[in-house]
């Protein structure tokens, strides 16, 4: 197309000009085998990677169609480099094949035997390997049905995975449809999971991943282990499947830190499964000596490395992985590649907000000054503690007053780092503070209230802002924070982005200090967001004072 | 044109005996045998037979020629053309005429002559045949079925070569070999040695010399393509590279690479720029090699590479005049980029001594002319391979398939081919077209942008340059292709203060050429690095200040551990001193996070300039081995004229008498002689007084000095009309 909406640069990026008339139907040709990596308003990135690439041969698609689309919508020459690059990467998927033999059991089969003679040479896959049954077939021990799909893909030739799955313990589980219906992706995603066998389903913060999992459950009808990120995640998944299916109480357990309940359904925090005792895994039975027939991984771009290594030994259990993007900042995206699976689906944030799923949201960020006696204080401060001492200027509790008094009647979440920090403003603003120290029992009467709107604001610490569920916040005011990870920054919007019910913009207030560190993070914030297409803005502070701004 | 020719006793003979056209014909086989011009045919004969002279001829042709020369060379003379066809098949009847074209051999009557050089440069065992025999061959050939087991198997060993055999003793042979000798099927080379003779061996080999006729070329054929796809996956390499070399430069200009003791670019010098500059290690060995050749870097004082003002000047032409001038360096150079990295003998470096191949050229051209026989075709590269060596066996052999692999794959980064097919531009350049249409191809140039809200602006195609310069200069490239990726940072906008632009500037000029509004947090970054530029002032006395007006920062300056080793000292209020160099202070600085100006010592700010070192060291472009250019037509016209003059001078020098004459006989003469380009003998008079005979070519003739080609010292000389004697015209 010589006027195509694509630009593909030689480093693998992709452009693409969402104003153009073509930009829809390529974005969604593209999105099959290309990672979105930002979306700010004009024009997005996509990156080619191997990963990507080997996903859209997992999901049927070959080198020749990817190729199709982009000398289809380019507007330049595609780089010669890049086409025999695709051609050979995603050539590379499939050409081994592991597959269930009436015969000789787990077999690694090839359609090209030299592939696998250069596998088999490896040192690493030698010992998991059995006999040789011909040219194209080798046997391969049950046990290492993972490991040899891990180490295949570190040398580039990812296996497919066709040995089939035990169906485990039979339980009858229905979707309860009771005023509620689940929204058409949930359903496709659940459907696309179910069809591939095992993989990964990605869906941004607030889409419903639990009632894909619920889904999930319907189809397999077998008992089930949901792994998630900690306890107060745990509760909500076991009080969303309560809700949403046919399961009663007595069949869900959980089993963390305080509780040990073995059922039907069990839901298990990542930190009792990693947690050693005399230098053993304690709890490492949970997984394997019962006969699941499903097992789910909540945020998987979370998972320790020791559950992976469990994992590569329960192959043959059907995997389900439940995250917001694949991008893990340790790297290990290939893990979770080749032992839950590849990705089976996925839809663009900015498409489920347009189908109203997720609130949209405005981003501002508020500068404050410092006084004359903070900023010597903080020129003066050890590099360890000059954050701390720019964040916490007793300006800001000022303006969080003046916000949160400007959004009366709205749900107001004020979130910050520093406890003493909280403390303060829980004070000064007259509302309570949930930290980590806080019970579970009164977190959760806390959070009941807030669902409820009998509480319109609450102050909490970064640790309850992972996996908590607050439905009708529309405001945030970020008091104090770094710009942590990227999944960390994502997690945090996608607590206010929960959908509104008379659909107003939710807001997202970062308080920054001026001139310091802080500014840097705000910085770092500000690309993030601006990455992920949200409208951002700086205000001052003083202009907020004086009443003389537009909020 | 073998026709036209007569039967010869000698190469001389068959010379002389030639049309102009044929001997032009020669000349554009052979354009060495022009320089210097050989004074006469047989000057010329000599010269053609000359060892030097012939290897060249030798190097330029195919494994099937080389197989019939080789044939003609073991068959005993005279050689008829029967007596060759029989053995090689009819294919070897083009060689032939080839070789005859090429004065290798020449016909006596019905026979085949080759010339003993030729059979010299064969080598002493052409095709691994043996010496002549000298027994008849209805005695052996009688011999030979009835021979012992034994020597049977001893015959069998020898035919396929080496034919020789080490035996303890000639004069003492074991009762096999004594059989074999006595009936003259080996013969004794020296006391330890024994050989099958030729004319056995072909016998033994099936009346052949050769196990496996060469006569039909490799294919190399690999898929159709069009033109214009060919064309468009090129132009994007052909922007590419000549990117990359600009990246390259400016990272050099900013960062030298240092250079070898031994000469060249270590391996870590490599590496941090491919690193930083993202790039293919191989790709980047290639296209530093580019700019070396081309004059664009060179080695500075000895120890670091510099980019020149060469390179400025290139920077400054156009996409098609920046191509062309890489592509041609390219074509000619004799350095071969493919063997730089580890080998045998250790690291071998780039732009270092150790990569000439004198044969590469030569290769190269022939590679890509095989690319243009089939274009827009393309090439199976491994299949390629085995043609070039099949083309140029003396030249291409062991190496072949890497040397053809390097070249194809320079050939695409170049954008000289495109998927493996030669483009249309790489065509026009090879044959030496002036107009390679390549305007129409290359993208057009726009003059915007569309800056985002994650502060990067895209041009979505090649910015104009002078937007692209100051571009560059306020943001940093984060991705190249078709479109440019640039971000904005404070740092980059920092830059871009140090070069002498305001923060109004900047904004400015952003708002001119976006398409797309400023985002809010833009303009505040610019404004606050503004702001923060210049309040923290570097100057210059007898060591380096900090001049600040905002005691906070000075405090949080003096205190940064970042910042310790510069050791800084409060003067006085506001005022601190370092001992250290005013630029690496501002440096350590900018590492630091602070935003430091430069001032001079009137407290004016002064701009400072990045990435523009440039070497002071002329560039040397490193040897270009080049075969003979073609010679023109022109050339060629006067070389004949000269030699046959010069044959017949020298063939009726005696019966051709200098006639004295007056001065104005003597004028008259020479400008007739001008006039009609005829050569002429003249008597002329020496300083010391004697009188010599000349034979030379006028040229032009005034105020009494005459200009001419002299045929003995070969070069054009000035006589003094009064010293000639006579003048005759050579017929």
């Amino acid at each position: 197309m010589a006027d195509g909406p694509l630009i593909v640069q030689s480093d693998k990026t992709l452009l693409l000009e969402i104003d153009h008339g073509a930009a829809d139907d390529c974005r969604r040709a593209i999105a099959a085998f290309a990672e979105l990596e930002r979306s700010p308003e004009h024009i997005h990135t996509y990156r080619l990677t191997s990963l990507g690439l080997w996903n859209a041969r997992a999901a049927g698609l070959d080198a020749e169609s990817v190729i199709d689309v982009l000398l289809r919508y380019s507007r330049y020459a595609v780089p010669h480099a890049i086409l025999i690059d695709i051609a050979e990467t995603m050539a590379r998927y499939g050409r081994l094949r592991l597959e269930t033999h009436p015969v000789h059991g787990l077999i690694l089969t090839t359609t090209d035997s030299a592939v696998l003679e250069e596998v088999i040479r490896a040192k690493k896959v030698q010992p998991m390997l059995g006999k040789r049954i011909d040219s194209e077939t080798i046997q391969v021990f049950p046990s290492e049905r993972g490991r040899l799909k891990q180490s295949l893909l570190k040398l580039g030739w990812p296996a497919e995975d066709m040995a089939g799955y035990v169906d485990g313990q039979a339980h009858p589980i229905e979707l309860a449809e009771n005023g509620w219906t689940l929204r058409p992706y949930q359903r496709l995603a659940a459907e696309g999971f179910w069809h591939g066998g095992s993989g990964v389903v990605v869906l941004p913060c607030g889409a419903g991943k639990t009632l894909v999992g619920a889904a999930a459950m319907s189809l397999a009808q077998a008992t089930t282990l949901i792994l998630v990120t900690n306890t107060v995640a745990a509760r909500q998944w076991r009080n969303e499947l309560l809700k949403r299916t046919s399961l009663t109480e007595d069949e869900i357990g959980e089993y963390s830190g305080s509780r040990k309940e073995i059922r039907a359904v069990t839901i298990a925090t990542y930190q009792v499964l990693t947690t050693k005792r005399g230098g053993v895994y304690a709890h490492l039975d949970l997984v394997d000596q019962h006969d699941w027939g499903l097992i789910i991984y909540d945020e998987v771009h979370l998972l320790p490395a020791p559950i992976f290594r469990f994992t590569a030994d329960i192959q043959s259990r059907r995997r389900l992985g439940l995250t917001a993007t694949l991008v893990r900042e340790d790297g290990l995206e290939g893990e979770v590649f080749s032992l839950i699976g590849p990705k089976r689906y996925d839809v663009p944030w900015k498409e489920i907000e347009a189908q109203g799923y997720i609130a949209p949201a405005e981003c501002i960020e508020v500068r404050v000054n410092l006084t004359d006696a903070e900023r010597l204080a903080y020129a003066t401060a050890e590099p360890e503690h000059k954050y701390r001492t720019c964040a916490t200027t007793r300006t800001k509790g000022a303006i969080a007053k003046l916000l949160v008094e400007k959004h009366q009647g709205e749900q107001i979440l004020v979130i910050g780092q520093y406890l003493d920090q909280l403390g303060t403003l829980s004070t000064e603003l007259g509302i309570p503070v949930i930290t980590g120290d806080t019970p579970i029992k009164e977190r959760e009467e806390l959070f009941q209230g807030f669902r409820e709107g009998e509480i319109n604001a609450l102050v909490v610490s970064k640790v309850a802002n992972f996996s908590i569920d607050l439905p009708e916040a529309t405001i945030a005011i970020q008091v104090s924070g770094a710009f942590g990870s990227r999944q960390e920054e994502a997690q945090r919007l996608g607590r206010i982005l929960r959908p509104k019910a008379d659909g107003r913009t939710a807001r997202f207030y970062t308080l920054v200090a001026r001139d310091t560190v802080d500014q840097d993070f705000a910085q770092n914030r500000q690309r993030f967001l601006a990455e992920q297409g949200y409208s951002y803005r700086i205000v001052d502070a003083d202009d907020i004072l004086i009443g003389d701004v537009e909020l | 044109m073998s026709a036209t020719l007569r039967p010869a006793r000698s190469l001389a003979d068959e010379l002389r005996a030639r049309s102009d056209e044929n001997l032009r014909e020669l000349f554009l086989l052979r354009p060495d045998l022009l320089s210097p011009l050989p004074t006469d045919i047989t000057a010329l004969a000599a010269r053609a037979s000359a060892a030097p002279s012939i290897a060249r001829v030798l190097d330029g042709l195919t494994t099937w020629e080389i197989q019939v020369l080789e044939t003609i060379a073991v068959l005993s003379e005279p050689v008829s053309m029967e007596a060759l066809l029989a053995i090689t098949g009819d294919n070897a009847i083009a060689p032939v005429v080839k070789f005859r074209a090429l004065a290798l051999i020449y016909m006596d009557e019905e026979h085949i002559r080759i010339l003993n050089s030729v059979r010299e440069s064969l080598g002493p065992e052409p095709a691994g045949l043996g010496p002549v025999g000298f027994g008849a061959k209805d005695r052996w050939l009688k011999k030979i079925d009835a021979a012992p087991p034994a020597a049977q198997a001893m015959l069998e060993k020898l035919t396929w070569g080496p034919p020789r055999g080490t035996v303890s003793d000639t004069k003492k042979p074991t009762s096999t070999i004594s059989w074999l000798m006595e009936n003259q099927l080996l013969v004794p080379i020296d006391g330890q040695t024994v050989a099958l003779p030729r004319e056995v061996g072909i016998y033994l080999r099936g009346n052949k010399v050769h196990r496996e006729r060469f006569d039909i070329p490799p294919d190399f054929v690999g898929k159709e393509l069009a033109l214009e796809d060919v064309d468009s996956a090129a132009i994007g390499a052909v922007l590419e590279i000549l990117h990359h070399i600009e990246e390259l430069l400016h990272f050099w200009a900013g960062e030298p690479a240092a250079a070898l003791r031994s000469g060249g670019i270590g391996v870590r010098e490599i590496k941090r720029a491919s690193d930083e500059l993202s790039l293919d290690e191989k790709y980047l060995v290639f296209i530093a090699e580019l700019a070396f050749i081309s004059g664009f870097l060179v080695l500075h004082n000895d120890e670091e590479f510099l980019p020149t003002t060469g390179f400025d000047l290139w920077r400054n032409k156009t996409l098609e005049e920046r191509w062309v001038e890489l592509a041609t360096n390219w074509l000619s150079t004799s350095r071969v980029a493919g063997l730089v990295g580890k080998s045998e003998r250790g690291y071998i470096a780039p732009l270092g001594p150790e990569i000439d191949r004198s044969a590469i050229a030569h290769i190269r051209r022939v590679t890509l002319e095989l690319y243009a026989q089939i274009s827009p075709t393309t090439v199976d590269v491994a299949a390629l391979a085995e043609r070039v060596k099949w083309e140029r066996p003396r030249r291409a052999f062991g190496n072949h398939h890497d040397y053809v692999h390097w070249i194809a794959r320079e050939a695409q980064w170049l954008g000289f081919s495109g998927r493996n097919a030669l483009t249309s531009f790489g065509q026009a350049l090879l044959t030496g077209n002036a107009d390679l249409g390549m305007q129409k191809l290359l993208p057009k140039e726009i003059d915007y942008i569309m800056i985002q809200g994650d502060n990067t602006a895209i041009a979505p195609g090649p910015l104009q340059l002078d937007l692209a310069r100051e571009m560059s200069l306020i943001a940093n490239i984060e991705s190249k292709g078709g479109a440019t990726v640039y971000r904005l940072t404070d740092h980059s906008i920092r830059r871009a203060l140090d070069n002498g632009r305001s923060s109004d500037d900047i904004k400015t000029f952003l708002g001119k050429i976006s398409k797309t509004p400023l985002p809010q947090p833009l303009e505040y970054m610019i404004a606050d690095v503004g702001k923060r530029y210049g309040k923290l002032r570097v100057g210059i006395s007898f060591s380096s200040y900090i001049r600040c007006e905002d005691q906070s920062l000075v405090a949080q300056i003096l205190v940064d551990k970042k910042l310790s080793h510069l050791q800084f000292r409060q003067l006085s209020k506001g005022v601190l001193m370092t001992e250290g160099d005013t630029h690496e202070a501002i440096d350590a600085l900018v590492e630091a996070g602070y935003f430091p100006a430069l001032e001079d010592r009137d407290g004016a700010l002064v701009a400072r300039k990045h990435d523009r070192a440039r070497a002071k060291t002329k560039a040397r472009p490193p040897r270009i081995s080049v075969d003979y250019a073609r010679p023109s037509d022109d050339l060629i016209g006067a070389a004949l004229r000269a030699l046959r003059a010069g044959d017949k001078a020298a063939s009726h020098r005696k019966s051709a008498p200098i006639t004295t004459g007056t001065p104005s006989e003597t004028m008259g003469t020479l400008t007739l002689a001008i006039k009609s380009k005829a050569t002429v003998t003249i008597g002329y008079a020496d300083t010391d007084g004697g009188l010599s005979e000349r034979i030379i070519e006028p040229i032009h003739l005034l105020g009494g000095i005459l200009m001419a080609y002299d045929h003995g010292s070969d070069e054009v000389l000035r006589f003094a009309v009064s010293r000639i004697s006579g003048v005759a015209i050579v017929e």
